[in-house]
């Protein structure tokens, strides 16, 4: 056993429970595709999580159980319930398994001949024939019939061809039976018409519509020598290459196999993706070479390589890795030593204080690196050329392992959202009974991850947004009746990483919002003007909801209606850094989309200064900057506001906001930041642009903590404190 | 020289399990590692960011490994060039062929352990040993 | 002459049959709708010649002189529906 085994415990409970809700509901309809594909992807994933920790018994069970899901899958016969009954119960010795690792720590002792038994079982519930070959993937149906026509001859088999002559071969002279006749140690051909052939009163004689099979004892290589030049299209499959088995032995021979079965991927020329396979197949013997140390080979090859892809064929490239699979013998730098390299463990337990501390020293650094820059900049006109450039070319080294390093210790702090995601199922299970509801969650992709500090606040406004599809989003099963659907509501909760972004989506299968609805319940609790109401797109009508105090349940129930609407999903997702979207699709679902950052400590800001003080503007935020003459800003109702590009701008005083006085009437002209918040583009008024940089914001506490318009604080290079502000919370 | 620092490697595979084990085990090796969940998120991200090696599942939703090395391969770009190495659980000789047919470099059958899963990464990216 | 039509009942293949012989056999197999073929006599056939009685599933009376035809082509052919 090892250290996933934890991990293993969780998901394969996870998965087991969504197993057998896909089996409960192909019980209840048993020609529901999808839950079949469902079924069979959780025993499948079971079965490799079982690998992991090297739980064979499980594996091996699961294996049959999958087995007979894949030959339900390639049927079209309705599914017999004894199948599912046994596939059930399979599921209850998985986790009766479970519980026992849980306990002990290991896999218990019976697990074999529970096994056995139970694969006996599942064998059992089904009669077995002709499920085989349905199963094969199609481009493999014609090996079948082939290694059957072998029959008694079919020993050490090592290779078959599938050879489909061009349509004009005959006309070119050639036989392709002649090349069929002389290929090496031949066991068996088959042969089959292709399309073009046609019935005997239609067949044109001098086209040629055969494809041609054939299995031989030879090597693969062997077989592409002799079937090299003839006209058409062919596929080589070496069916026990030592190359591709489970190969043990040592690093060296690893990579020479590797080295070797790159001439496979060649091989079946004629097929689509040459350049993709020559360029791929090129790079991977040239790289295992190079970790052989030899060097000139791997130049070779890419020499090769280049040759391949400039006259469109693998021949240049076959004979460059058969070149070199034959003076194996000399590597060019042999290693002397034989020392073994000690292994590493591989995973570490840390306490979440002390990767806090960490993260807390590195903005120290980070803090004294820009002070050092500070300096450094300052001392640049006083010093020599030559120490000037030393100091430059230092600080920018000092700056990039800073960079480096705390890149690094932030990938500490990330954890898999599963740690939350994984409390939701039995969550929404009750949520969904309490509303006389049925009701499932599917998660997706709840391996991401994030800053463990994100991931933590993500739990509050997920459980607020499943609560919602639950009660709002899917339907009262009759509506779902009606409208054509399963009574059973699924929602998909998914996250992916994008760049250096979470993305989390919440897709409901319900009836969409009701727009209609949305418009009437935003006039009526005031939540923006009817002038307003009447000009704004669906998709702006949508946003609505996340207006405060907005809720348009018919009836306030005891989950969501507690006077906590989608706004507060929004700030909390907005405190976090992140945007909160909203799609509905009338009829078919809505789904909420969440994006994040990756990581809460970074933060790209401009400086800007006002009366002598500086602060901070998250340049996400900053559309640009402008600076206009001071009689082009009017006074518009109470405030002010500028003409740009056409478009009127407000503009706020950013010394007015922070309640700092100051004299401007001297000034002709005013330097404005415009931003972008909640969808609006405003103007900041300020004393003085500075320069852009990264910052570690730190979330701000004590005396500032209760400070509207306020993200976050962070320390300068020349030791003041850069407060950064909140854009948004300035203009609302 | 080249050296296994920064070298970029691409785990596709539905199991979060396998990810995390493969992820595990590659980083420690000193590769920079990047997940999707399918082919289709594979896709996506090998158009992203370049990429040494990518290490895909047969069985995923969505796209299979299959569909994606074929559709992978039939690109005339140099993306369609990045070598992959297959891991499933699948080991008769028919899914095998159909890897390689597809244009899969290798092939290994899972459970692959961790050590040889690291292994064969640099020798796939040509770390000296 | 390698393709000869014996009588209405009977096509036989004989010796080496080149390219051509596939026309030949098409063209006795439409003329002779009820003709089996009888290739006791044939050394070897061109890919065309096989394609032709691939397509025509007749009956074929055997076994061939020829080696690779009675251990590869003749089994190749009964899988696809000739009667041997």
């Amino acid at each position: 056993m090892n250290e996933f085994v934890e991990q293993f415990l969780v998901e394969s409970r996870e998965l087991v429970a969504q197993a057998i809700d896909d089996l409960m509901a192909l019980e209840e309809r048993p020609d529901d595709r999808e839950r079949l594909d469902g079924a069979f992807r959780a025993f499948h994933t079971l079965k490799g999580a079982a690998g992991i920790v090297e739980f064979a018994a499980m594996a091996r069970m699961l294996h049959a159980a999958e087995d007979i899901l894949a030959s339900l899958r390639s049927s079209e016969e309705p599914i017999a319930p004894s199948v599912l009954d046994e596939c059930l119960a399979s599921l209850d010795l998985t986790s009766h398994w479970l519980d026992a690792m849980q306990t002990n720590g290991e896999a218990p002792s019976t697990a074999e001949g529970e096994a056995d038994a139970m694969i006996a079982r599942l064998t059992g519930s089904q009669d077995g024939d002709e499920r085989d070959q349905a199963a094969l993937p199609e481009n493999e149906v014609w090996l079948k019939p082939l290694r059957a026509a072998a029959g008694e001859h079919f020993s050490g088999i090592c290779t078959a061809l599938r050879y489909v002559p061009s349509p004009d071969a005959f006309f070119q002279g050639h036989d392709p039976l002649k090349v069929v006749a002389a290929l090496p140690r031949l066991v068996a051909v088959d042969l089959a018409l292709t399309d073009a052939a046609g019935a005997l009163d239609s067949m044109n004689a001098f086209n040629c519509g055969l494809e041609i099979r054939a299995l031989m004892e030879a090597p693969a290589a062997e077989v592409c020598t002799a079937i090299d030049g003839a006209p058409g299209k062919t596929e080589i499959i070496e069916l026990t290459s030592p190359a591709t088995s489970l190969s043990e032995g040592d690093s060296p021979s690893k990579a020479m196999s590797l080295v070797e079965a790159q001439l496979l991927v060649l091989q079946n020329t004629g097929l689509e993706g040459l350049a993709g396979r020559i360029a791929a197949a090129g790079r991977t013997a040239a790289n295992a070479l190079l970790y052989l140390g030899r060097a000139e080979a791997a130049a070779d090859l890419e020499k090769a390589t280049a040759r391949a892809q400039a006259e469109r064929k693998a021949a240049p490239l076959i004979a460059a890795i058969e070149r070199t699979l034959g003076d194996v013998a000399q590597p060019e730098r042999p290693k002397s030593d034989g020392t073994v390299q000690p292994v590493a463990p591989r995973a570490l337990r840390v306490d979440m204080g002390r990767v806090d501390a960490l993260v807390k020293l590195t903005g120290e650094l980070i803090v004294v690196k820009n002070a050092v820059g500070h300096v450094s900049k300052l001392l640049q006109a006083n010093l020599d050329p030559a120490a000037a450039a030393t100091l430059r070319e230092q600080h920018a080294l000092f700056d990039r392992l800073a960079a480096e390093l705390q890149g690094a210790v932030l990938r500490i702090r990330v954890l898999p959202l599963r740690s939350v995601f994984r409390r939701f199922p039995r969550l929404v299970r009750e949520t969904a009974v309490g509303v006389g509801k049925t009701v499932r969650l599917v998660t997706e992709g709840d391996g991401t991850e994030a800053d463990a500090t994100i991931v933590d606040a993500l739990f509050e406004p997920l459980l607020h947004v499943l609560r919602n599809a639950v009660d709002h989003g899917i339907e009262r099963p009759e509506q779902r009746a009606s409208a054509g659907k399963p009574a059973m509501g699924t929602l998909v909760l998914r996250a992916r990483r994008e760049a250096d972004t979470i993305r989390i989506e919440l897709e409901d299968d319900g009836g969409g919002i009701d727009l209609d609805r949305v418009r009437a319940v935003g006039r009526a609790r005031g939540v923006a003007t009817q002038e307003a109401m009447t000009a704004m797109t669906d998709a702006e009508a949508i946003n609505l909801v996340f207006a405060p105090g907005f809720s348009t349940a018919a009836a306030v129930t005891g989950l969501s209606g507690r006077g906590v609407g989608m706004d507060s999903v929004k700030t909390a997702i907005e405190r976090l850094g992140g945007t909160v979207t909203l799609e509905s699709r009338p009829g078919t679902g809505t789904t909420v989309g969440l994006i994040l950052p990756f990581s809460l400590m970074m933060t790209r800001v401009m400086t800007v200064e006002v009366a002598g003080q500086a602060f901070g503007l998250p340049l996400d935020g900053v559309v640009e900057t402008s600076i206009v003459a001071r009689d082009q800003i009017a006074p518009i109702g109470a405030g002010r506001a500028f003409v740009l590009r056409d478009r009127t701008v407000p503009v706020i005083d950013l010394a007015d906001t922070l309640g700092i006085a100051r004299d401007v009437s001297g000034q002709g002209q005013a330097k404005i930041v415009v931003v972008q918040a909640a969808g609006q583009i405003g103007g900041l008024e300020v004393d003085r642009l500075g320069e852009r940089m990264d910052v570690m914001l730190t979330p701000i506490n004590g005396l500032l903590g209760g400070m509207r318009g306020v993200a976050g604080t962070t320390l300068l290079g020349d030791g003041r404190v850069l407060i950064v502000l909140n854009v948004e919370e300035i203009f609302t | 020289m080249t050296d296994k620092a920064g070298r970029r490697v691409l785990i596709v595979d539905d199991a979060a399990l396998v990810r995390t084990y493969y992820r595990t085990a590659l980083e420690q090796g000193g590769f920079l590692v990047e997940e999707a969940l399918n082919g289709l998120e594979a896709l996506e991200k090998l158009l992203l960011y370049p990429f040494d090696l990518a290490i895909v599942d047969i069985n995923m939703p969505h796209m299979d490994g299959i569909t994606f090395l074929r559709t992978l391969r039939s690109k005339d770009i140099p993306v369609s060039g990045i070598p992959v190495l297959i891991t499933s659980t699948e080991a008769g000789p028919q899914d095998m062929a159909a890897a390689r047919s597809a244009g899969a470099n290798y092939y290994l059958v899972k459970p692959v352990k961790q050590e040889t899963l690291a292994e064969y990464a640099a020798i796939f990216c040509g770390a000296p040993r | 002459m390698t393709v000869v039509l014996h009588d209405a009942k009977t096509i036989r293949l004989i010796g080496a049959c080149p390219a051509d012989d596939g026309e030949a056999l098409l063209q006795h197999l439409l003329a002779n709708p009820a003709a089996e073929i009888d290739w006791r006599g044939c050394e070897s056939a061109h890919a065309a010649v096989i394609q032709v009685l691939l397509v025509s599933k007749r009956p074929l009376r055997g076994p061939p002189a020829g080696q690779f035809l009675h251990r590869f082509i003749g089994p190749a052919l009964a899988r696809n529906g000739s009667q041997v």
